[in-house]
């Protein structure tokens, strides 16, 4: 087996007296792609704030190929091959689509002139936003804003990808497109890990998936296992799922 | 996705310019052209009346440098406009530097004591950062006024250009202003143009994004203030340089931030136009209602609570960014 490229080991968070995310473990080869479920509040999200260095770690180490990681700025992990796209999207919405990709490109990839632009208009093109690429961020609608957090993860040329709920609201035809590019970035040796409630999205794609409930690991492994764990089903899958999917539509 | 990937092979050439940047290029010549011919034409109390425009541009351009581009609300900018003056005076008049190459020294002087001053600001946020920069400026005069050589709080006059004649002066004077207008906003177009300027403006909508694709956020914020203070530091040696005379009472005035922002705000923040027209707008209103007295700060309310109604992204914003003199952005023609 090849060394892994991330490591998260007995990561805790606590927001005052509330635990976010406690003792949490796991670890990722190169190509390897991670799901990550779990009803709303479980501390995914904060579990990628962790991983991508915008909220310190309260407990345990983050290790990224190697280096210890756990006390560097998010910049920095980000420069050293972590992209990753928020949930609520944050677009810098005074710049155009392409200059938002071209921010990661620079600063993320350390590219320069030439060189950036193909990259950043790669993953515009990658996150079918190419049409729009002079379209200033801030007048997008929920989706393409998505699409561009997508797009801005990937354009910082990264070696482990974290994405946040972005196939919320996407048409069936556009979630084998999405399954596609993620596939295509394990192809390429980058490692995933992916928080989405469009379960059947992730089952296409990961190697193996994560249930997260109130900032505990409940089950991780092979895909169809942990979805078939009686605890998944009673926390996740049998009680909340039919009202548990807040990034539908284009409401926001 | 086959479609898509032979179109990224192509990736659009990304154009900088377009016919607003040749206009513009045009137009800042032709202005400069024109304002330097001015001392043959005019008197020497119009070109010292223009040279208070002139500072009025460099301090606007300076705090929208800050504000604008670097998300830092400042009022604390008069402490390196205060630096600036008396380092004029002290080097020119004590040291015996010629008072034309004591301008620029004074600014590198600013600059060497913001980068320290930095690391202490930066641990302050939002409008905490704006009251500590104000109270580093208030410390700076308290200082100033504490030292004899620099006339303690009486102040001090500006002694070096003695030998020569007060027409030449005054037409130096103004030549050197005009310069400065011309560095300082050169210089931040430029910037703004440059890798640096892709990553402040990241900064300016959304820091903590800005950070998650890799841009050194507090390092870019630090290049700007150092280059702000030097700046503001080039407006207040020219301030005094025209006055001969430094106060601390005025020159670390606290209505020079007032100034600055109002500037901005009118004119048209986050934009390079907007100063400009900002402080060309504030002249004209100093200009015309000096005859008022006090009644003239309510005329100056009253125009900005109306501008910021009327046109909430200041009058430059209000041709929506169909107009650009000075571009910045990035295109791909692809819209």
């Amino acid at each position: 087996m090849t060394a892994p490229l991330l490591e998260v080991t007995g990561v805790g968070k606590r927001f005052g007296k509330l635990t976010v995310l406690e003792d949490v473990s796991f670890s990722l080869a190169p190509g390897e792609a991670l799901g990550v479920v779990g009803p709303n509040g479980a501390g995914k999200s904060t579990l990628l704030n962790v991983v991508a260095g915008v909220l310190p770690a309260d407990g345990g180490r983050v290790v990224l190929d190697g280096t210890d990681v756990t006390r560097t700025d998010a910049a920095a992990r980000c420069r050293g091959g972590i992209g990753r796209s928020y949930q609520v999207p944050r677009p810098f919405g005074g710049m155009t689509v392409f200059e938002n990709a071209l921010v990661a490109a620079s600063f993320g990839a350390g590219l320069r002139g030439r060189a950036a632009a193909d990259a950043a208009f790669a993953a515009l093109v990658t996150a079918g936003l190419d049409r729009q690429a002079d379209t200033p961020a801030g007048t997008l609608r929920l989706l393409d804003r998505k699409r561009l957090e997508l797009a801005r993860a990937l354009a910082t040329g990264p070696r482990l990808v974290l994405l946040d709920e972005i196939a919320g609201g996407l048409t069936e035809a556009e979630v084998p497109a999405l399954v596609e590019t993620v596939r295509q970035l394990g192809r390429e040796g980058v490692a995933v890990v992916w928080i989405e409630h469009v379960v059947h999205a992730l089952v296409a794609v990961v190697t193996r998936l994560m249930c997260l409930t109130y900032g505990k690991v409940l089950a991780v492994g092979d895909p169809q296992a942990v979805l078939a764990d009686p605890q998944v089903i009673e926390v996740y899958l049998g009680t909340t799922m039919a009202g548990d999917d807040p990034g539908l539509g284009d409401a926001a | 996705m086959t479609a898509t990937v032979e179109r990224a092979a192509s990736a659009p050439r990304v154009r900088r310019g377009g016919r607003g940047a040749w206009v513009g290029a045009g137009l800042a010549v032709v202005a400069v052209a024109v304002l330097g011919y001015l001392p043959l034409l005019t008197t020497r109390g119009t070109q010292v009346d223009l040279v208070g425009l002139f500072s009025l541009v460099v301090l606007g351009t300076m705090w929208n440098l800050l504000a604008g581009y670097g998300g830092m609300v400042s009022i604390g900018q008069q402490a390196y406009i205060g630096v600036g003056g008396y380092g004029l005076v002290y080097l020119a008049s004590t040291v015996g530097v010629d008072p034309f190459l004591a301008v620029p020294v004074a600014a590198v002087v600013c600059a060497l004591l913001a980068w320290p001053t930095s690391y202490l600001a930066f641990r302050l946020n939002g409008g905490y950062f704006a009251i500590g920069t104000w109270v580093i400026a208030e410390v700076v005069r308290l200082l100033v006024t504490q030292v004899d050589a620099l006339g303690a709080g009486s102040g001090a006059s500006l002694t070096g250009f003695a030998g020569i004649d007060p027409t030449y002066r005054i037409a130096y004077v103004y030549w050197l202003s005009l310069a400065i207008v011309v560095v300082v906003v050169g210089g931040v177009y430029l910037l703004m143009r440059s890798r640096l300027g892709l990553a402040l403006t990241a900064i300016r909508d959304d820091p903590t994004a800005a950070g998650s694709l890799g841009v050194g956020v507090t390092r870019a914020k630090r290049v700007v203030y150092v280059a702000a203070a030097a700046g503001c530091g080039l407006a207040g040696a020219m301030i005094v340089a025209n006055t001969l005379r430094v106060q601390p009472g005025s020159i670390f005035s606290v209505d020079y931030s007032a100034m600055m922002i109002f500037i901005v705000v009118i004119g048209g923040i986050g934009t390079i136009e907007g100063p400009i027209i900002g402080a060309l707008v504030f002249y004209a209103l100093q200009d015309s209602l000096a005859d008022l007295g006090n009644w003239y700060l309510v005329v100056v309310g009253l125009v900005a609570i109306a501008v910021t109604l009327l046109a909430p992204k200041g009058l430059w914003g209000l041709t929506r960014g169909r107009v650009e003199l000075f571009p910045t952005g990035h295109r791909v023609g692809s819209r």
